[in-house]
């Protein structure tokens, strides 16, 4: 019981049910995708999947928000509602743009290590640096929704491509709760579920994804990571090599073999979960430095 | 006879020494601060910071004018339990790397004996809250080793951590924590 209250049903049932909602939503505002190429969009379905659970695990966050995953709420949903107007704009604008948003929501999510562990310079670059990786996801990302005749004859998604995501972020979900965050695991979860949703839909309908949900999917995917790596105890490795995963989804090409594809990405899948078992199965690095009972003697 | 009660009245003057509060600094070795949290509605289930330190000034001729700075080292929580304290150091609850003490910090004190009423700010997890909690002066004496002044506070109270936004896992982990802490401190 307590399982299905506090783990199937807010991260599980709650953001499929959001992202149905969410996909259903826009189709009816922006159109079956006839004139546009691609479909809908899947930022809005992943948006509220992510936003819904964050609010049945936690509840509503508080504004003006305090805490990392706080902040992040309100990035996705603000991310979800900006990807109708980037999908307007030309590739390098739009990347332009979402570099422009999500570099300060870098340096504001990572506002704990800014203010109490980095020096001035250490924080340049640590926050130009992750801005420049969530272009090169945002760019991996758009090549990866990237249909041929995608105008007149967008391509059937096939069962794998329909999966690739969601097993991709299940794996980031179950490394961020081995990491000691069962919080962070489970809004992974959600985002997994979410893409699961679309992936399925997409597989039985048309394409949903677009160029455009790539800030959605930088900030709730590479935001999940990066909270796990800086707040919790996801290793280096681990968070380097998912990531790695995200970036290399842009080598699939659609109609290309299901063995290709799995070429490209099992190796990095298989070493990140070995990562993330030797995450899981190894002592953790004890805190140090308390309980010097030796200065009085007393 | 007058000049006797003015010289009397002027020497009591010049004799009587304004009160001084004394500031002390808490020893974080001989402090304990513990916290009591109820686990599925069954059992209390208690944990410590290791890191406790701060200052506390006292006038025992003025008990009001007493304060309280204290802070507590969030990512030094001890539960017995390497894994569960990665749990509570993790943004599910403490989110110590993000917010790495909890601090409070006294506005005003009503004194009622040995027991002192402290209104202050508590600042858990990123969030200020006033509070108001009973302190009971526990003693004093001088330490033999170093003739320092010490003194010696005892105080329990109880917050929702969800006022302070840790609202993971309400219900299975009860909602109110208590906090129990003794605080050793020597005068500086």
């Amino acid at each position: 019981m307590l399982i299905l209250e506090s783990v199937i049903l807010p991260g599980v049932v709650v953001p499929a049910a959001a992202a149905l909602i969410g996909l259903l939503t826009a189709r009816m505002l922006l159109g079956r995708g006839a004139a546009r190429p691609g479909g809908p969009g899947g930022a809005l379905p992943l948006g509220l999947a992510f936003l819904a659970a964050y609010v049945a695990i936690s509840g509503w966050p508080r504004w003006l928000p305090v805490e990392a995953t706080q902040r992040l709420f309100y990035f996705v949903a603000i991310a979800a509602l900006l990807a109708a107007p980037l999908a307007r704009l030309g590739r390098g604008v739009r990347l332009a743009a979402m570099f422009a948003f999500a570099t300060p929501a870098t340096a504001l999510l990572l506002q704990g290590q800014i203010q109490h562990r980095w020096s001035i310079a250490q924080s340049v670059l640590w926050v130009a640096g992750l801005g420049a990786l969530g272009v090169v996801l945002a760019a991996a990302w758009a090549q990866s929704t990237i249909r041929p005749f995608q105008t007149s004859h967008p391509t059937t998604t096939t069962w794998h491509d329909a999966l690739l995501r969601p097993a991709l972020i299940g794996c980031a979900a179950l490394a961020l709760g081995l990491s000691g965050s069962a919080l962070l695991g489970q809004l992974m979860g959600a985002v997994a579920v979410g893409a699961l949703v679309i992936g399925v839909a997409e597989w039985f309908s048309r394409p949903i994804w677009l160029p455009s949900d790539a800030l959605v999917w930088q900030l709730a995917v590479g935001g999940l990571v990066m909270l796990g790596f800086f707040y919790s105890e996801l290793g280096a490795l681990p968070a380097i090599l998912l990531v790695l995963s995200l970036i290399l989804l842009a080598a699939q090409h659609q109609g290309s073999a299901p063995p290709r594809k799995l070429l490209i990405l099992l190796p990095a899948l298989v070493a990140a979960g070995l990562i993330v078992y030797g995450v899981a199965t190894a002592p953790p690095d004890p805190y140090a430095g308390y309980g010097d009972y030796g200065a009085s003697g007393l | 006879m007058n000049r006797l009660i003015a010289f009397a009245a002027l020497a009591a003057l010049l004799l009587a020494s304004p009160a001084i509060a004394t500031t002390y600094s808490i020893d974080g070795s001989h402090s304990s601060a513990i916290f009591k949290i109820k686990h599925l509605d069954v059992a209390y289930f208690y944990g410590a910071f290791k890191g406790v330190s701060g200052k506390i000034t006292y006038d025992e001729a003025n008990p009001s004018a007493a304060s309280i700075d204290l802070t507590l080292d969030a990512e030094s929580v001890d539960s017995r339990n390497e894994n569960r304290d990665t749990h509570i150091k993790s943004p599910d609850f403490l989110n110590a790397k993000q917010f790495p003490t909890i601090t409070f910090k006294s506005k005003s004190v009503s004194a009622q004996g040995d027991d002192l009423r402290v209104t202050g700010t508590l600042t858990l997890h990123g969030v200020s809250k006033d509070i108001t909690v009973t302190a009971t002066k526990t003693g004093a004496g001088t330490n033999p080793r170093n003739q320092k002044q010490m003194i010696g506070f005892h105080s329990e109270f109880t917050v929702e951590r969800s006022d302070f936004d840790m609202n993971f896992m309400v219900g299975p982990l009860s909602d109110e924590v208590t906090f129990i802490l003794s605080l050793e401190a020597a005068a500086e």
